[in-house]
């Protein structure tokens, strides 16, 4: 312990016991009077460079080291310096990790959804559509109520040219009703309204071909074709009509050559090989050409082995009869005509 | 505006009362600063504290002032991450989901350092960035960004940062890596 003598009274005591005061050192009754003065001084306690200002301890007359401008001894140094964290913190951190490694084993299910969904987000911005519907139905399938998940996938199909799904996935949640309007609805609130007059014209062509009105059918196919691009079913539907109006044109060279660039186009279709002998017996009537003959008479055997469902067989019977007619009697007449002539008969006598 | 009291909200929020307590503590430790008491939770004004010894070394006061701040923005950000997907992006009602949310959130929301913390490195960064130092240059936009948002929490900017960081984080990573 290092001993402090006042400068007002000159009494010795422990400088650890002392005061200092405008650089004087005072003992503890003198610096209470200086307190008392009136003048406001600073006054601040002594501190031993030999006493431990934590436990107190005298270490004779030795300097201690500093911590914070006190003097400190080793062991408390020791201690603020190496500041222990609780066992009780050190468990909650041990948890924490747990909890922590708990947290994503448990979210790895939604990680795996989530990596789909925003993959599925990317492919539709790559528009790689079928591929997008492909990630986002996984993710519709177990997260029903994700509205954005709902909305991209019905984006995806209606973009990818499958507007029966696109319309399926929609109604399948609230029967068409979003709680949240976002760009994203808006977005496909706008698509689905392009589908849906598409579809309306589509209706609208099938009227018209059964009215006989190919020229308008063919109208109404352009203008679904410019609102829906996108569905490619729409792109088959140009020659049949064209078919029709040249039929009804009677340009049998026309028919001729759509037919032909039809059954290109599926050279597995009986009904693509059928029209095509149709254009060629029609030829045939109006030139008297065998060799047209001969060649329909091959399409109609290749259109026959074709046919391969119940379906396309029922559809080849009917439409071989009326070729072999135009073959046989070299009159051209269209399917009612040979219904009517033929056909209204048998119906009768079969309910007879 | 609804105004709870800080030690309601202190109470729901307690696991990042502790974590930025324990951040305070670990880079004392790091940066061999002396601790003379810890305070990690108390229903009271200022819910936690850390006393410790004061330096005019830069780099040990910004680390030490900002350490939690580092530490409770990285764990919102994990534990948000097992939340983020089912609650926000794919809307499945999950109880674990919205108990991790709840613990990310709480986390995050003490983030932000005190105006104690941040005058510590206030005092400090004129002479340093005087001399040149980088992360005293650096410290000045962050510091101000984060005394406004320290002023802010009357208007719950402190709650407002740990969301905004439990939902852009783990966005901002599934973006990344989905």
């Amino acid at each position: 312990m290092r001993k402090g003598t006042c400068t007002s009274c000159g009494t010795e005591a422990g400088l650890g016991s002392m005061y200092s005061t405008a650089g004087a050192i005072k003992c503890a009754t003198c610096a209470e009077i200086t307190a008392k003065s009136g003048t406001n001084p600073t006054i601040r306690r002594v501190s031993d460079p030999t006493i431990c200002a934590n436990c107190s301890t005298d270490w004779g007359n030795n300097e201690l080291q500093t911590v914070a401008g006190l003097p400190c001894c080793d062991q408390c140094r020791d201690k603020f310096y190496n500041y222990p964290f609780p066992k009780w913190l050190r468990a909650s951190l041990a948890f924490s990790l747990v909890l922590l490694a708990f947290a994503l084993a448990h979210g790895w299910n939604y990680f795996r959804l989530g990596s789909q969904l925003f993959r599925g987000e990317r492919l539709i911005s790559a528009k790689q559509y079928d591929q997008a519907s492909v990630s986002l139905k996984t993710v519709v399938d177990q997260a029903p109520n994700c509205e954005k998940c709902i909305l991209l996938l019905a984006k995806a199909y209606f973009l990818g040219g499958n507007p029966d799904a696109g319309y399926k996935t929609l109604m399948k949640h609230n029967n068409g009703y979003f709680e949240e309007r976002t760009e994203l609805s808006d977005n496909v609130k706008s698509i689905a309204d392009r589908v849906a007059g598409a579809l309306a014209l589509t209706e609208t062509i099938d009227k018209q071909l059964r009215s006989e009105q190919p020229e308008e059918a063919l109208q109404s196919l352009k203008q679904a074709r410019q609102k829906y691009p996108e569905w490619k079913a729409l792109n088959g539907g140009e020659i049949p009509i064209s078919i029709a109006i040249a039929f009804k044109k009677r340009q049998w060279d026309q028919f001729l050559s759509l037919a032909e660039e039809s059954f290109r186009e599926d050279p597995t279709s009986s009904e693509a090989a059928a029209q095509v002998a149709s254009a060629l017996a029609a030829k045939y009537a109006v030139t008297g050409d065998h060799s047209f003959r001969q060649r329909s008479e091959e399409m109609l055997a290749k259109a026959k082995t074709l046919a391969v469902t119940s379906e396309e067989l029922t559809a080849f019977t009917e439409y071989s009869e009326r070729i072999q007619h135009r073959l046989t009697t070299r009159e051209i007449i269209d399917k009612d005509e040979y219904d009517r002539r033929y056909r209204a008969s048998q119906k009768i006598a079969k309910a007879k | 505006m609804i105004i709870i009291p800080g030690f309601v909200i202190s109470l729901l929020t307690f696991p990042g009362v502790i974590i930025h307590e324990a951040a305070h503590l670990l880079f004392c430790r790091i940066t061999r600063l002396a601790v003379f008491k810890v305070c990690f939770f108390q229903v009271a004004n200022p819910a936690g504290y850390v006393i410790h010894e004061q330096t005019d070394n830069f780099q040990k006061t910004f680390l030490v002032s900002m350490g939690p701040f580092f530490v409770n923005t990285l764990l919102c950000v994990l534990f948000c991450s097992a939340a983020f997907l089912p609650i926000w992006e794919l809307k499945i009602e999950d109880l674990v989901a919205y108990f991790f949310f709840w613990l990310g959130i709480s986390i995050g929301m003490h983030a932000i350092p005190s105006t104690e913390d941040l005058k510590h490195i206030w005092r400090l960064a004129p002479e340093n960035v005087r001399r040149g130092n980088l992360l005293a240059i650096m410290s000045y936009p962050i510091v101000g960004i984060l005394y406004l948002l320290n002023f802010g929490r009357i208007i719950w900017a402190d709650l407002a940062y740990g969301i905004g960081v439990g939902i852009l984080g783990p966005l901002a990573i599934f973006r990344a890596f989905a």
